[in-house]
């Protein structure tokens, strides 16, 4: 089945990059999405069977996939926006396109590998085809931080590539497919499975934008379109994780299972430390935003260092912070473009301009501060919960002080911005409420799984947890 | 004879540590690829001959011909053979490299790993950090491009030290990415020369 949908993915991409009718390029965009959905459906209906080969999912790979086939979808609708309010040429909307259904093709292959090898390619492929979406606008700043992330995100997926030799070594030889690699973890050497996951932490850690190498995934977010900021605050997330998580299934059933706990709580409070000295010093909505993933991506780490209760909240969260967050780059976007900057002194006022998107911020900001009924409100509940159990009650002060920094910091700047008249803030374009339908939606539905706990959702999380230990 | 090899490569990477100028840096990063291609011609006789055909391709095409030809083409000709800026003088990187690859050398030995052999192990460690040195001791982006290519030929002799089998599919893979990265890096220097920002300073407008 996969090999279909990578070969209908190769042809669209092609085409993509031929075709430079606008409306034709939209459509492609969009079959490529039916492609997706279709292996979506595959995939599921596949998990319940014993399945072999180097590319099918498990059941995180196929939560991930429909995360990253809603947001693109999403995605692909706002880019049509993005690019006729700003008068994209058509040769622009081409790449773009072409590099767009690159980019989820090479997040659905990391998902889909069961290899660490062909997991570093489809990664490495989504560095390069992220790089062509980061230079978009074709500017100076644009290309600073598309050079930035090309050559950062290269050397840490470099760097993980190193990971999977020292993985190699340890497992002598052991094939390198994620199942023997299980099978062999026990009788693996410790130093270089410990030398292994230092590597791979610090290499991917590039792409969930979290401690050591977070600051070009922050570039990235700001200088690129923002329905591309929210490919990076979700589905890009996910496949870092994803990369990680890999190694650690891999060596969850060995001894040294608490010593990468410790390492991933240690990472996790750092990233959140930082992001949380960042953001109150930035003063630019996208970079804000772009903290508040770090912080994010923080909080799933010290969840996930917790153990099994920490596992199904780290999944949780990382499901509903891609929705929510991908929704307040959307409406970001439409505040970028009504002010003509995205600069926090050139901001305001924006609930007499625009009540409706106001109201979408709003909700977004309920949201992704976690508060009632925000379904990111239960994960936290439930990451202190499993935090307190454990007994890290110091690990709960660290992490509530850090986290009372960002409400503080979103909840002023979003005020400012809807509820403040700024003399400076200058309409440039006016939006269609209509616009907001998308964004809110997204927002919508994390509120709603803060009361309503779909089943589908959590069958499958368990079910991928299902491999960790108990 | 690998020993000759690996140390000819080690020499190289002492090389890289004083080089000055933008062509030196080019011609040791294709000996390197040179070298590279005849350990793997002499390790792995013994592969299938589509496995053998794909690794001689990635050394001898890509690391020999292919990439420094492009990199002489769009960097090098185009802004004439400039020298690049030694922000640390050439003794200190000297010393420096120096000491990487005697640690490299340590480090194999005492690791005692039957997995590993010695001398591949070493010349592979002490290329991945003098790459990584490069790249934090250089200030232009071009020398990092090259810190990275270093780096990318120290993770190549890693794989040979391990000798642990990829399939052919990601094998291809793994070099399609590889040969893509330098080739996109490349086109991006050359636009970054025509903002005039080959220096990484003036690579600071993007912050809080």
């Amino acid at each position: 089945m996969t090999e279909i949908y990578f070969i209908a993915s190769g042809i669209l991409i092609v085409t993509l990059f031929i075709v430079r009718i606008t409306n034709i390029s939209h459509a492609l965009v969009f079959t490529y999405l039916g492609f997706l959905a279709w292996l979506c459906f595959q995939e599921l209906n596949l998990l319940d069977r014993d399945v072999t080969g180097l590319l099918h999912a498990d059941a995180l790979g196929v939560l991930f996939l429909f995360v990253t086939l809603i947001i693109s979808f999403f995605c692909a609708v706002h880019y049509i926006i993005y690019a006729k309010k700003r008068n994209q040429v058509a040769r622009t909307i081409a790449i773009h396109n072409g590099s767009f259904v690159i980019f989820v093709t090479a997040i659905s292959g990391v998902f889909l590998s069961t290899h660490v090898g062909l997991l570093w390619a489809f990664l490495e492929a989504s560095t390069l085809s992220g790089a062509s979406l980061i230079y978009h606008d074709r500017d100076r700043l644009a290309l600073e931080a598309t050079w930035k992330y090309l050559f950062v995100s290269s050397i840490g997926v470099t760097l993980g590539f190193a990971g999977i030799m020292f993985l190699s070594i340890a497992a002598h030889n052991t094939p390198n497919d994620i199942n023997s690699l299980i099978a062999a973890a026990p009788q693996m050497n410790i130093g270089w499975m410990k030398t292994s996951f230092i590597f791979v932490l610090a290499g991917f850690s590039v792409k969930m934008g979290i401690v050591p190498l977070f600051t070009i995934d922050i570039d990235a977010k700001d200088s690129s379109p923002s329905p591309i900021g929210a490919m990076f605050s979700g589905p890009l997330m996910s496949v870092g994780f994803m990369a990680i998580y890999r190694f650690y299934q891999i060596y969850c059933h060995t001894s040294i299972l608490p010593w990468m706990n410790n390492l991933l709580l240690l990472t996790g409070v750092t990233s959140l430390f930082l992001a949380a000295v960042f953001i109150l010093k930035t003063n630019n909505y996208k970079r804000m935003l772009a903290y508040s993933s770090m912080e994010h991506a923080g909080l799933i780490l010290v969840a996930f260092s917790t153990g099994i209760t920490g596992y199904l909240v780290a999944i949780l969260h990382l499901t509903l912070h891609a929705f929510a967050k991908a929704g307040l780059f959307f409406q970001i976007g439409q505040v970028h473009r009504v002010f003509n900057s995205k600069m926090m002194e050139s901001c305001g006022g924006y609930f007499k301009i625009s009540p409706t998107g106001s109201i979408t911020m709003l909700a977004g900001l309920l949201a992704i501060v976690a508060m009632p009924p925000s379904g990111l409100f239960m994960t936290e509940f439930m990451l202190f919960k499993s935090l307190m159990i454990s007994g890290k009650w110091w690990i709960v002060f660290i992490v509530m002080f850090l986290l009372c920094f960002f409400v503080y910091a979103m909840v002023k700047n979003f005020f400012s911005l809807i509820f403040i008249k700024n003399p400076e803030a200058q309409v440039r374009q006016q939006v269609s409420p209509l616009e907001s339908i998308p964004p809110l939606m997204l927002i919508g539905a994390v509120l709603f799984f803060g009361v309503v706990s779909p089943d589908f959702l959590t069958t499958l999380i368990k079910q991928a947890i299902q491999v960790l230990p108990k | 004879m690998i020993s000759l090899l690996i140390i000819s490569f080690s020499v190289t990477l002492i090389y890289l540590a004083v080089a000055e100028r933008m062509k030196t840096y080019n011609a040791l990063i294709a000996i390197q690829g040179l070298l590279l291609f005849f350990i793997t011609y002499i390790e792995l006789g013994s592969l299938d001959v589509w496995h053998l055909a794909l690794i001689l391709l990635e050394t001898l095409v890509i690391k020999v011909i292919v990439l420094p030809y492009f990199i002489h083409r769009l960097l090098i000709k185009k802004s004439g053979d400039r020298s690049v800026i030694l922000v640390v003088p050439g003794y200190i990187s000297l010393t420096i490299v120096s000491i990487i690859i005697f640690f490299s050398f340590l480090l194999s030995y005492l690791l005692h790993d039957q997995q590993i052999q010695v001398k591949y192990f070493t010349g592979a460690i002490a290329a991945i950090f003098t790459g990584l040195y490069l790249i934090i001791a250089h200030k232009q982006v071009f020398t990092h491009m090259m810190g990275y290519l270093t780096i990318e030929n120290g993770i190549f002799l890693l794989s040979l030290a391990i000798g642990n089998e990829m399939p052919l599919i990601v094998n291809l893979a793994v070099l399609l990415d590889v040969f893509s990265s330098v080739l996109i890096l490349g086109i991006f220097i050359d636009r970054l020369e025509s903002f005039s920002t080959l220096d990484v300073d003036q690579l600071k407008e993007l912050k809080d």
